[in-house]
């Protein structure tokens, strides 16, 4: 008998795969158009050499990336680099821009290299000093103690700058949200050099250390920078485009570290960011699982076969198979269709499915179940669908491309509303299967017919 | 007797234009889900299987983290709610907390609850999530820590129940979407899955009514009580509509109508024994407020209907529920002629239209109120009487209620008999009102002055009048000198100048007003009727003659022909009416009544179902007489008549009375004609090898006899089968053949239409420009001798020809310029298939709404024709559009009917289409079974027919028992 608590469990969608996983991890690149994320990355690392590289890794909302990433490290600590890799979202609490990425960039560093398994990196205090005394001096405080603590103790270890720094993101008052941000912002640009030449200053320095301590380099990894979203109003009521602002016209201003620095961008980023970065991002694509216009077959008749064995590990490892858990294999394939290649929306179905099926104290996921998952799926996108993305969901819809110049397109593929596939060398952007058939947009289109 | 030569027909759509079904396209897809919306079991909202769930996913997840959102609006149902989800969580202990929304950070605050791995349900998360605008910023605090901190919420690592109400649940789906892809929602909501009003007031009304709704309910406004007049008018409309006419009253605005309608409405309460409905469409033709309106119809006429969104669904609904009833529908205020097509009910219920603009119906009658404002009174009746005080004029015009013949007719009076105006106003005037209650107003009523100016009258004078009445339009000065026995049109004249006439000096044409008209009606005798509507009758017999020569001469003369037919068709119609009414007993009657249906441009103008009529009242008296001659070529032309409505078993059977009786008499012409008939119409059913049969015979039998005509016509129609058949070698020699002899004898025309066949067997030899040169040079020939009707045709292939090179836009172009000419020339049936080409290929450039419209356009055509194998057509088609575009289930139903009405009519070959694309259609829903039972039905056709369309339905078979086989 099939364990369904155990196979729900084997189906949360909220945790990425860990980069041992080996069990469960499923080499997606041959239907994301050949793109070995993780591969590629080092490989680019390593062709930079001793010149400090920028690299971007782009796609949908929990398609993956993480997960790639995860492997990036992996495979990086066996090339011998010396790792830094955080989620700036986790640190960060609410909102963050250049120079709190930045900031907090500069104490992760400080303090996940003191922390390595073999070989230990201190940074230099004295650079740590000049970073605070700049914060100090442009009267950004964190908080009333650590403010205290930090002036009473700056010429100390650096480890306690490490601490100070590390704590500034939940140090923020989180009341003041994104004006918070703001107000760090605003500070810091009376002297943006004086900033960037302390956080540079602390990272050439890690980034010497690290080559004296016989690694091949330094590899900053900036996880969550996709979470940030589209917009944000300050204490004016103005709105930031938060996204644009951070990737564009603070683009120099991240790509200036002297390390090799990864970060992962908003896939809803409106302009070629290739431009801007003098590279392309490594994107995750979703993948091709139901036919597409002028697509050849074996695209999605592969990319179902890939996703369908991201499946059966899960669940070999419960010790049941595709077949075993539904009544009938066809079920799966529907679930896999209607996912539209999306990972964790493939897995919530299966997820809902079993649920659906324990309710009804069933064995097995029959039809009835399917129905049921689905219709919540779908139910749910239908509440995504605002009114104003109808008409440039109906444009994707006829033209299966990206519509140029469109702020909604943005955020369509933001709320992962669109997908977009890669198919050998060509690009392809669909409406998630649930939207296309969400409520909202099919009587939209219904009438407008 | 006309030939039925090549004619291009619409490609038949057959998946092979579709791409092989894909069990994986996104379409399917989506068409599943949609169809999982009207999955009845998913909509019920079961709470109490909603607490299994989420007690089952909070066990799932027990001692670790889970997302979980319950959606509730209210409050105190929330609570107890979460009683009794607490009660059935048997082994867990949830924490509850409620939210004050004084909370720095949710998280935060959920972290500092003492530690334990027991659920936790949170109430009040909407105090940090308000939704007033001066909160704004607050808001998007809250929910920017869910985007970002989303990672470390797994920290709490227990169960997390969050309750909520709806607005936030789809707040924070649209704001913070990664914290939300995390949760498995409940719904607790009254109706979380039917939002739609139409559906929930369906619902409200299916508890309030028994099953059945045998009557209609009446839902006519009542007419306003104190409604007079208009006497001539109800009873007019009475009658129509009684007759099974559809009528359409117009005028301007205010004016009347609606109380009109209503009021007939409410005196035919028992001719309509299934009820009246009343529609108001208030000018608007948006087709967003018609299909709206539709489906309050359909609602009305049947609370508990299943409704459909899709345009064409409705109408089927509409026109089953009306069927076999006899409803009285009232469209008020319609903006349109199209916004009335979709309401046009099935033979046993009636129209009653209301419209600013007039509109013709083609079963119907149309006729116009009229009042004039004071203004307009004053200044007709001063162009009548110069001279009159203006009080007078004033008085003269309220007491005609404005009506502008009224007025006239006072004018008429004064300025002919110069009685005194006082005479009129005090001795004229009738009363009204008393029996209603109301206080006595004078006024005067047409009929008195009518009166009036008739008595006044010379006795010629009135003759002429009384037998104007014979005209059933307008009319022109020679016909009235003969039909009346007016020289020189003297009298005419004279009643142009007393108003009783109206002249139109542009169209220089004469008509009589409709209520003068019904005026006289009870004046004239039926001796003098019949007498002034037998010379009527042999009058428009010559016109219809004459006015068939100019067809057939061809060139500028085929559209005087046409325009001089167009003109006098009502009276022409009249005059048919009139001779075979009396054929049986009046010699000349039944002459003309044969001469009547002895015109080509019928074949182009008339309905096949009145020629049919025609025709079959003409045979009545051939037979009588003993012409078989003329009796041979009818029926030989009622086949065609069939043909055309797609009756073939009644074609079939009419070519072979003609085709015996040909034979008695020796008339080798008619029967090489009436074998080519035969010949192509069972090419029309795909019977190729009886088409090649009777082609055969045809051919022999004109070599024969050296009938060159019928033997060029034999070479085309084989070149035709030969085309079907796709061997193009041999179709090509053939139709060589008959280039040849139509050169030789000069016929243009048949030299044209071989010029397309040729062209056509290029382009199924796949040498599609070749074949675009000879179908250009058919166009030009076609235009040298001005054969609108042939151009349009040409056209059309050319049409066909790009949109086989895939050149879409070029063929829209071709089928578009077609469309013109045909509309141009009025041909109906022409539209249709023009429609149905721009619907083709619109599907062909993926423009799957524009196909639909058309396609739709169309379908709306065969509605109006009556023509109920064309619908069949295009009701498959727009199933094949439907199905490509992943709408299955409504693909499906539209095949179902295009079945049933394939089967009606025993057009096989339409059917094993049909039967293959609802193979395609089901096994898309995944009923393989099904499918092959489909698609084996479809083969069985197809290997009867010898068709080419065999070996893919064969392929496809292999593909599904593949499918269906276990690997």
């Amino acid at each position: 008998m099939v364990d369904l608590i155990a196979v729900y469990n084997a189906f949360n969608v909220d945790e990425p795969l860990p980069a041992y996983d080996t069990d469960r991890y499923v080499d997606l690149s041959a239907v994301r158009g050949e793109s070995k994320i993780a591969k590629k990355l080092v490989q680019r690392i390593k062709n930079a050499r001793n010149s400090p590289s920028q690299h971007l890794i782009m796609g949908h909302t929990k398609c993956g990336k993480t997960t790639e990433l995860n492997r990036t490290v992996h495979l990086l600590a066996e090339e011998g680099y010396a790792t830094v890799f955080f989620d700036i979202a986790e640190v960060a609490t609410t909102s963050f821009e250049y120079t709190t990425v930045l900031l907090l960039m500069a104490g992760q560093i400080v303090e996940q290299l003191a922390k390595l398994e073999s070989k230990q990196i201190k940074v230099e205090g004295i650079n740590a000093k000049k970073l605070a005394e700049f914060l100090l001096s442009r009267e950004i405080t964190f908080s009333g103690q650590i403010s205290a603590e930090a002036t009473g103790k700056v010429e100390a270890e650096p480890g306690l700058l490490a601490g100070l720094l590390g704590k500034l993101g939940i140090g923020l008052e989180l009341r003041g949200g994104f004006q918070r941000s703001r107000d760090i912002t605003v500070k810091i640009e009376a002297d943006t050099r004086g900033f960037l030449d302390a956080i540079h200053k602390i990272v050439e320095d890690a980034n010497k250390k690290a080559l004296a301590a016989e690694y091949k380099g330094l590899v900053v990894i900036c996880d969550g920078c996709d979470k940030l979203s589209i917009n944000a109003s300050d204490i004016n009521e103005k709105s930031h485009d938060l996204q644009h602002a951070m990737f564009v016209d603070h683009a120099e201003d991240l790509r200036s570290l002297p390390c090799h620095v990864i970060y992962t961008v908003p896939i809803s980023i409106p302009i070629n960011l290739g431009d801007v970065w003098q590279q392309n991002p490594e994107f995750v694509p979703a993948i091709p699982v139901n036919k597409l216009p002028d697509i050849d077959d074996e695209h999605h008749l592969s990319g179902r076969e890939a996703l369908k064995e991201v499946v059966s590990r899960r669940l070999i490892q419960q010790d049941t198979t595709i077949d075993k858990l539904f009544e009938d294999p066809s079920l799966f394939e529907q679930l896999l269709s209607t996912s539209g290649g999306h990972i964790s929306d493939l897995l919530l179905l299966v997820q809902e499915a079993v649920l659906e099926a324990q309710t009804d104290n069933a064995e097995h996921i029959a039809k009835s179940h399917i129905n049921r998952s689905i219709l919540r799926r779908a139910q749910e996108y239908t509440r995504l669908i605002e009114s104003r993305y109808l008409d440039i969901l109906a444009s994707i819809d006829q033209f299966k491309a990206a519509p140029s110049n469109s702020n909604e397109f943005r955020e369509l593929i933001f709320k992962r509303l669109a997908l977009e596939y890669v198919c050998g060398t060509k690009n392809c952007v669909d409406l998630h299967p649930l939207v296309a058939a969400s409520e909202a947009y099919s009587r939209w289109n219904s009438q407008k017919r | 007797m006309t030939e039925r030569t090549f004619s291009p027909k619409i490609e038949n759509l057959t998946s092979e234009q579709i791409s092989p079904v894909n069990l994986y396209s996104r379409d399917a897809v989506v068409s599943d889900i949609i169809d999982l919306y009207h999955t009845n079991e998913l909509l019920v909202d079961d709470e109490k299987r909603e607490i299994r769930r989420l007690v089952q996913a909070l066990h799932n997840r027990k001692g670790r983290f889970g997302l979980f959102f319950a959606i509730c609006n209210e409050n105190s149902k929330r609570k107890e709610l979460t009683q009794e989800i607490i009660a059935a969580l048997s082994d867990q202990y949830p924490v509850q907390l409620q939210l004050s929304g004084n909370e720095a950070s949710l998280l935060d605050t959920l972290l500092a609850v003492p530690d334990t791995s027991e659920p936790l349900i949170i109430q009040g998360i909407e105090l940090l999530l308000p939704s007033a605008d001066n909160k704004k910023a607050e808001r998007e605090q809250t929910l920017q820590e869910l985007q970002l901190r989303r990672e470390q919420f797994r920290n709490l690592a227990r169960p997390l129940l969050i309750w909520m109400p709806e607005y936030v649940y789809t707040l924070i789906g649209q704001q913070a979407i990664d914290f939300w892809s995390w949760q498995n929602s409940f719904f607790f909501t009254n109706k979380p899955f039917s939002s739609d009003p139409i559906l929930e007031a369906k619902n409200i009304l299916r508890r309030d009514l028994q099953k059945d709704w045998p009557i209609l309910k009446s839902y006519i406004p009542a007419p306003p009580v104190n409604f007079v007049g208009r006497d001539q008018e109800r009873d007019q409309i009475m009658a129509a509509l009684k007759n099974g006419q559809n009528v359409v009253i117009s005028g301007m605005e205010g004016i009347g109508k609606t109380s009109l309608a209503n009021f007939v409405a409410e005196s035919l309460h028992s001719d309509f024994p299934d009820g009246q409905i009343f529609i108001s469409l208030n000018n608007n033709g948006d087709t967003n407020a018609i299909n709206k309106e539709l489906q309050n119809t359909i609602l009305t006429l049947r609370p508990d209907a299943e409704l459909s969104n899709d345009f064409v669904s409705l109408i089927a609904i509409y026109r089953g529920l009306l069927k076999g009833k006899r409803v009285l529908i009232i469209i008020d205020d319609a903006p349109n002629e199209k916004a009335i097509y979709p309401f046009l009910p099935p033979d046993s219920s009636v129209l009653l239209v209301t419209s600013r603009d007039k509109i013709n119906l083609l079963n119907g009658i149309s006729l116009s109120l009229d009042a004039l404002s004071p203004k307009e009174g004053r200044s007709l009746l001063l162009n009548i009487v110069p001279h009159l005080e203006l009080e007078v004029v004033d008085k003269l015009c309220s007491l005609c209620s404005y009506l502008p013949l009224t007025i006239k007719m006072v004018g008429s009076l004064l300025v002919n008999r110069k009685i005194d105006p006082l005479f009129i106003i005090d001795e004229l005037t009738d009363r009204f009102g008393l029996e209603r209650g109301f206080a006595q107003q004078k006024y005067l009523s047409l009929s008195t002055i009518l009166n009036e100016n008739y008595n006044f009258l010379k006795p010629e004078t009135a003759q002429v009048l009384r037998q104007l009445v014979i005209f059933s339009s307008s009319f022109d000065s020679s016909a009235e000198e003969v039909i009346c026995q007016d020289p020189n049109n003297v009298f005419l004249n004279e009643l142009v100048q007393r108003n009783l006439v109206v002249y139109d000096e542009i169209q220089n044409r004469y008509s009589l007003h409709d209520l003068i008209q019904d005026y006289i009606n009870n004046l004239i005798n039926i001796e003098e009727r019949n007498n002034a509507a037998k010379r009527h009758s042999i009058y428009y017999a010559s016109v219809l003659r004459a006015a068939d020569q100019l067809y057939q001469q061809g060139g500028e003369a085929i559209k005087n022909g046409l325009i001089l037919f167009d003109l006098e068709w009502n009276n022409i119609q009249a005059g048919q009416k009139w001779a075979a009414t009396n054929a049986d007993k009046d010699s000349v009657a039944a002459e003309i009544c044969i001469a009547y249906s002895d015109a080509t441009l019928l074949d182009l103008r008339q309905h096949p179902r009145e020629r049919i009529q025609w025709l079959e009242s003409a045979l009545i008296v051939t037979r009588r007489l003993n012409r078989s001659q003329v009796e041979c070529a009818y029926l030989g032309n009622l086949g065609n008549a069939y043909a055309e409505l797609g009756e073939f078993d009644k074609a079939i059977e009419s070519y072979e009375q003609s085709l015996t009786l040909c034979r008695i008499n020796n008339d080798s012409a008619n029967e090489g004609r009436t074998l080519n008939h035969l010949g192509l119409i069972y090419m029309d059913l795909g019977n190729y090898s009886q088409g090649l049969k009777f082609c055969e015979q045809a051919l022999a039998l004109a070599q024969e006899k050296k009938d060159v005509l019928n033997e060029a016509s034999a070479l085309c129609n084989l070149a035709r089968l030969y085309t079907e058949l796709r061997i193009p070698n041999l179709g090509i020699e053939f139709a060589e053949k008959a280039l040849a002899i139509f050169r030789n004898i000069g016929d243009q025309r048949g030299e044209a239409t071989t010029l397309g066949n040729i062209g056509h067997l290029y382009f199924i030899s796949n040498e599609i420009k070749l074949g675009i040169q000879f179908i250009e040079e058919e166009l030009m020939m076609l235009r040298r001798i001005n054969d609108r009707r042939g151009e349009s045709k040409a056209l059309d292939s050319l049409g066909q020809a790009y949109l086989s090179l895939k050149d879409v836009s070029k063929a829209i172009e071709f089928f578009e310029q077609s469309l013109v000419i045909i509309r141009e020339i009025g041909d109906k049936y022409g539209e249709y298939i023009e429609l149905s080409n721009l619907g083709s290929a619109y599907f062909e450039s993926g423009k799957i709404k524009d196909s639909i419209n058309f396609f739709e356009q169309s379908l709306l055509i065969t509605y109006e024709l009556k023509h109920r194998y064309a619908e069949g057509d295009v009701l498959k088609n727009l199933g094949v559009v439907y199905l490509a575009s992943g709408m299955v289930k409504r693909a499906l139903e539209l095949f179902e009917r295009s079945l049933i009405i394939k089967r009606e009519f025993g057009d096989i070959q339409g059917e094993g289409s049909v039967l293959f694309n609802m193979s395609v259609a089901v096994s898309r829903l995944g009923d393989y079974a099904q499918g092959i039972n489909y698609a084996q039905g479809a083969i069985k056709i197809f290997d009867q027919l010898n068709s080419p369309h065999a070996e893919k339905a064969r392929e496809w078979l292999n593909k599904l028992q593949k499918a269906i086989s276990p690997k």
